[in-house]
């Protein structure tokens, strides 16, 4: 065992060459080794032992050893926890097992796993007075020994072995030896061997090259001799920190819980500017100012205040950049703070001892509002000219993003963006795109990005030296503190460049000929389309060129059985890369027009590629129209056509019907009787029956046809078909070879056209004339009784006529027919069914009453007045009276 | 043909060419959406007015008989022939055109 004054003495000079431990400005080969090993089993198996020798006592009088084995146990169960609840970092387990080393080894802590451990501040302090134990001498052999053993009894079958040595004199034994040990547990076991060497003789030099960091030869210049040894070889796993006092032991420990941070979470450690500050009063400004950069992870701030420390009157005081935008309330800490949101940071404070704090400022990885200036102060009310010296330490992480796939094509320029996780732009960065090679991965060309708002851009313009297929990839260097740090390097996928773009081609109209509007109807233009090389759209326009007063058109494109009207939202139509379509141009004109002249139209076509740029690549086509419309006459002449055919068809119809169906009217009771008589203007002779004296039912049952009917000697009543049956009265007409009188006519006639009712009919068919008597044959036709009755009231307008022989001899002449002059409507109604007859009410006149003179020229001489009419005719009788 | 019953023309028939009329104009309207083209319009139009072509000749043929009286569906018919003119006129005017379009159209 070492006095401990000597102990003081090495230590202090150890310590006065120690340094804040850089981690950023190279990477030194055991952080390698830890970084590759951890990423291989992500997880780690430490022990500590501390030196007990006596000198101890006077070297680390405040116990640091304890403070500091507490501090990085509590440190990395930390880091496992914040391990456990980091979906991006990988994983990792820590087992921790201590020891305190003299003249024997003692094992104090086993191996506790710290991912349940039940460590804190408070019951590690269970340890501390064999951790702080001052007795005996410096066995190194023995601390070997029980290293061995820890390592070979370790819970993780795969793990780091790092064994971290704490000594603050030297070895009990020679350096021989002890290189043979140590050769002894690298061969077997080959731990991270770290060793923290508490104050400044030349044992701190015979540490590094016992432990493999150095070689060479070492002495250790003993009073009875100078211990030599010569080391070969180099362990790239070994690494030995001086420590100055006690308290730099703690940050001793403290680096290395950071550096297994680092290697956990794959970060860099970039040690800050320190700076001393006197402790201020709360009106004195006494900050120590940070700058958090973007992708920083983690920041650890130190503040070593100076005897006697804090004594619960100290005040932390944190001032974040303005955009975390806290309160100021929660900006004065007093005492420790466990990790309390502080913004969008989480933020703890732990006095680890009464000199000594450690500030941890979690940011939110997606939130950058935390980036910018920190401040950090101690006040007191009565500082009493205690200082505090701040150390700091970022763990960052830039980590860049770019697109895995993009589209480069030959000629064209492409710009690229370089992101970064929660928008966050790193200042002053140097930030390049590099494009490699994918098959031997040297870098063709560097382009300088420029900054953008969300990160940085690099536009590429791909030509022929570069290969078909290229690998982008970014370069980035950013500033964290007073450093350059490399970011993380983002890759794309293999890129092939594309050949340069081309743009459709659209040719046409496939038929050339001119197009005819006609009438209404629409036309079509064909067009081909052939694409280019990329995706694009293609918009359509149309242009009338001639000026004339042709209707207007509605416009429409049919390409790929989708159609787009011009003028609409319709457009832009989506043209597939390398693909042939016809596309189909439809006019649909308003109206109909006739027009003398050609309608051109210029059809333009406007391809652009989104992908690449808005140019626009135009064609325009001129096509030829002619509108043509049926002419008016064509129309009426059709028209008029069907509408005759129309009529016509309704014509002959009732035609036919008319010819088949309509006839004369008669009831099936009909009957006729025909009555020989002579007729003068005396009266008439019944030759044969009296149709005064006869009943109807002694007439004959008339035998007729719908067409046609014969009754009395030679007299036929035929129904007349009419050309239009259906606005014509139908008719019929009554005709005999003889003259004759009737019912219809009272003038002496051989035809006559009348209705179709046959019902009651008399006719008197004259068979000569002499000396105005007429003889012949009178026929009546009747239905019933009534209208027999009728017809006799009817007949006596017989007497009435005068009849001529002239008359029947001359058939251009008509006999004088001399009415009564009292009746001469009579005469005219005798046609009617309540004919003269029926109408007067009277009975004919007597026989021998006389009849009317007859007409000048007549011939025959009148008769002698009061000399009245021939007598009837023996046994005829005169006509009964009226009924009733 | 008996006397002692009044004669008119038969009203089935009036109310034939009247049924066929709305007929033919519910299907030139296309009122139930049938899209029938106006040619059957037409000729159910024209069978429309054969019947009341018919239908005014039997009451032509029976007009002079005594026992003859007129009603309201003879008077009803005289005026509805007006009436199928005007719209058989119409519609040969829409199929003359569609006649004379379809030639024009076949003409090129």
């Amino acid at each position: 065992m070492k006095s401990f004054f000597s102990f003081f003495v090495i230590v202090s000079l150890l310590l006065t060459g120690l340094q804040p431990i850089s981690y950023a400005k190279t990477t030194e080969p055991w952080e390698e080794e830890l970084l590759s090993c951890i990423e291989q089993k992500n997880a780690a198996s430490i022990h500590i032992t501390v030196d007990n020798s006596g000198s101890t006592e006077w070297n680390d009088p405040k116990g640091y050893r304890a403070i500091s084995t507490s501090a990085i146990t509590l440190g990395l169960q930390k880091i496992v926890s914040d391990i456990q609840t980091n979906t991006e970092s990988s994983n990792l387990d820590i087992e921790i097992s201590a020891s305190g080393f003299a003249n024997e080894a003692t094992n104090i802590i086993g191996w506790t796993n710290l991912a349940d451990s039940p460590f804190t501040k408070e019951n590690f302090s269970t340890y501390n007075s064999q951790l702080n134990n001052s007795d005996g001498g410096t066995s190194y052999t023995s601390a070997i020994n029980i290293a061995k053993e820890q390592f070979l009894s370790k819970t993780f079958s795969q793990s780091c072995d790092i064994w971290i040595f704490m000594t603050d004199g030297e070895a009990n034994e020679r350096l021989p030896e002890l290189d043979l040990k140590i050769t002894e547990l690298e061969d077997g076991l080959n731990p991270f061997l770290i060793g923290v060497f508490l104050g400044n003789s030349p044992a701190f030099r015979a540490l590094q090259c016992v432990l493999g960091e150095k070689e060479g030869t070492c002495e250790i210049p003993y009073v009875d001799g100078p211990d030599t040894h010569t080391f070969v070889g180099i362990n790239r796993k070994a690494k030995v920190f001086k420590a100055e006092n006690a308290t730099d032991l703690l940050s001793a420990f403290l680096n290395i819980g950071s550096q297994l941070r680092s290697a956990a979470f794959d970060s860099s450690i970039t040690d800050l500017e320190s700076d001393s500050l006197p402790i201020c009063t709360k009106d004195e400004e006494c900050k120590y100012e940070i700058k958090v950069v973007a992708g920083t992870q983690y920041v650890e701030i130190r503040a070593e205040v100076t005897d006697p420390g804090n004594q619960g009157d100290i005040t932390l005081i944190i001032e974040p950049p303005a955009a975390l935008n806290i309160n100021d309330a929660l900006k004065k800490i007093n005492g420790d703070l466990k990790k309390a949101q502080f913004g969008d940071t989480y933020v703890s404070v732990t006095w680890i001892t009464n000199e000594f704090a450690e500030i941890i400022i979690e940011p939110d990885k997606d939130k950058n509002s935390w980036v910018g200036n920190w401040r950090f102060s101690l006040k007191a009310d009565n500082p009493n000219g205690r200082v505090v010296t701040w150390t700091g330490k970022l763990h960052t992480k830039l980590v860049p993003s770019l697109p895995k796939t993009l589209s480069l094509r030959d000629g064209q320029e492409t710009c690229i963006d370089i992101s970064y996780k929660s928008d966050t732009v790193p200042s002053d960065a140097d930030v390049k795109l590099l494009i490699v090679d994918p098959f031997d991965g040297s870098t063709l060309k560097s382009i300088k990005a420029t900054e953008t708002r969300r990160g940085h851009q690099a536009c590429i313009v791909p030509d022929q030296s570069l290969p078909n297929k290229i690998k982008l990839e970014t370069d980035i260097s950013y500033t964290v503190g007073n450093e350059k740090r490399k970011a993380d390097t983002a890759f794309t996928d293999i890129i092939e460049i594309l050949e340069a773009p081309t743009y459709n081609i659209i040719t046409g109209p496939l038929s050339s000929d001119r197009q005819v509007f006609k009438g209404e109807q629409s036309i079509k233009f064909e067009f081909k389309l052939q694409a280019g090389n990329i995706d694009s759209i293609l918009n359509v326009s149309i242009r009338q060129l001639t000026s004339n007063l042709s209707p207007n058109v509605d416009w429409t494109v049919e390409y790929k059985g989708n159609k787009y009207q011009l003028g609409t939202e319709d457009f832009p139509i989506q043209v597939n890369a390398n693909e042939n379509e016809l596309l189909t141009l439809i006019g649909d004109p308003y109206e109909a027009a006739n027009l003398d002249n050609d309608t051109m139209y210029e059809v333009v076509f406007k391809s652009s590629i989104p992908s690449i740029s808005a140019v626009e690549d135009e064609v325009s086509i001129q096509i030829n129209s002619r509108f043509l419309d049926v002419p008016f006459s064509d129309i009426l002449y059709y028209a008029l056509i069907i509408f005759l055919l129309f009529l016509l068809a309704g014509m002959l119809f009732s035609y036919l019907y008319s010819r088949f169906n309509s006839g004369l009217v008669f009831d099936k009771n009909i009957r006729t009787k025909t009555y020989p008589i002579s007729v003068t203007s005396g009266g008439i002779d019944w030759i044969g029956d009296n149709l005064y004296n006869d009943t109807f039912p002694n007439t004959n049952v008339l035998l007729t046809s719908s067409k046609k009917v014969s009754i009395g000697n030679l007299v036929n009543i035929q129904f007349k078909q009419k050309l239009l049956p259906f606005i014509q009265e139908s008719t019929a007409e009554i005709s005999s070879k003889n003259f004759f009188v009737s019912i219809y006519n009272k003038e002496i006639e051989k035809s006559k056209i009348i209705g179709n009712d046959i019902n009651k009919i008399w006719v008197f068919e004259i068979e000569s004339i002499s000396e105005g008597k007429a003889i012949g044959s009178l026929t009546i036709v009747a239905n019933n009784e009534q209208t027999f009755d009728l017809i006799k009231q009817a007949i006596p307008v017989l007497q009435s006529i005068k009849f001529s022989d002239a008359d029947i001899l001359s058939e251009g002449k008509r006999p004088i027919i001399e009415r009564p002059p009292q009746e001469p409507e009579k005469t005219i109604k005798g046609s009617e069914p309540n004919g003269s007859g029926g109408g007067s009410g009277g009975p004919p006149p007597p026989p021998g009453s006389g009849g009317p003179p007859p007409p000048p020229g007549s011939g025959g001489p009148p008769p002698p007045p009061g000399s009245g009419g021939p007598p009837p005719p023996p046994g005829s009788g005169g006509p009964p009276p009226p009924p009733g | 043909m008996a006397t002692n019953k009044l004669i008119k023309p038969p009203i089935v028939l009036f109310f034939s060419h009247l049924t066929l009329f709305i007929i033919s104009i519910f299907l030139f309207l296309d009122v139930l959406n049938m899209n029938l083209s106006i040619q059957l319009s037409f000729i159910i139009h024209a069978v429309a007015v054969i019947c009341l072509l018919i239908f005014l000749t039997i009451d032509k043929g029976i007009s002079s008989s005594r026992n003859y009286s007129s009603d309201f569906t003879v008077t009803t018919s005289k005026v509805l022939l007006f009436v199928y003119i005007l719209f058989g006129a119409y519609l040969s005017w829409e199929i003359g055109y569609d006649f004379a379009y379809e030639k024009f159209l076949t003409g090129f």
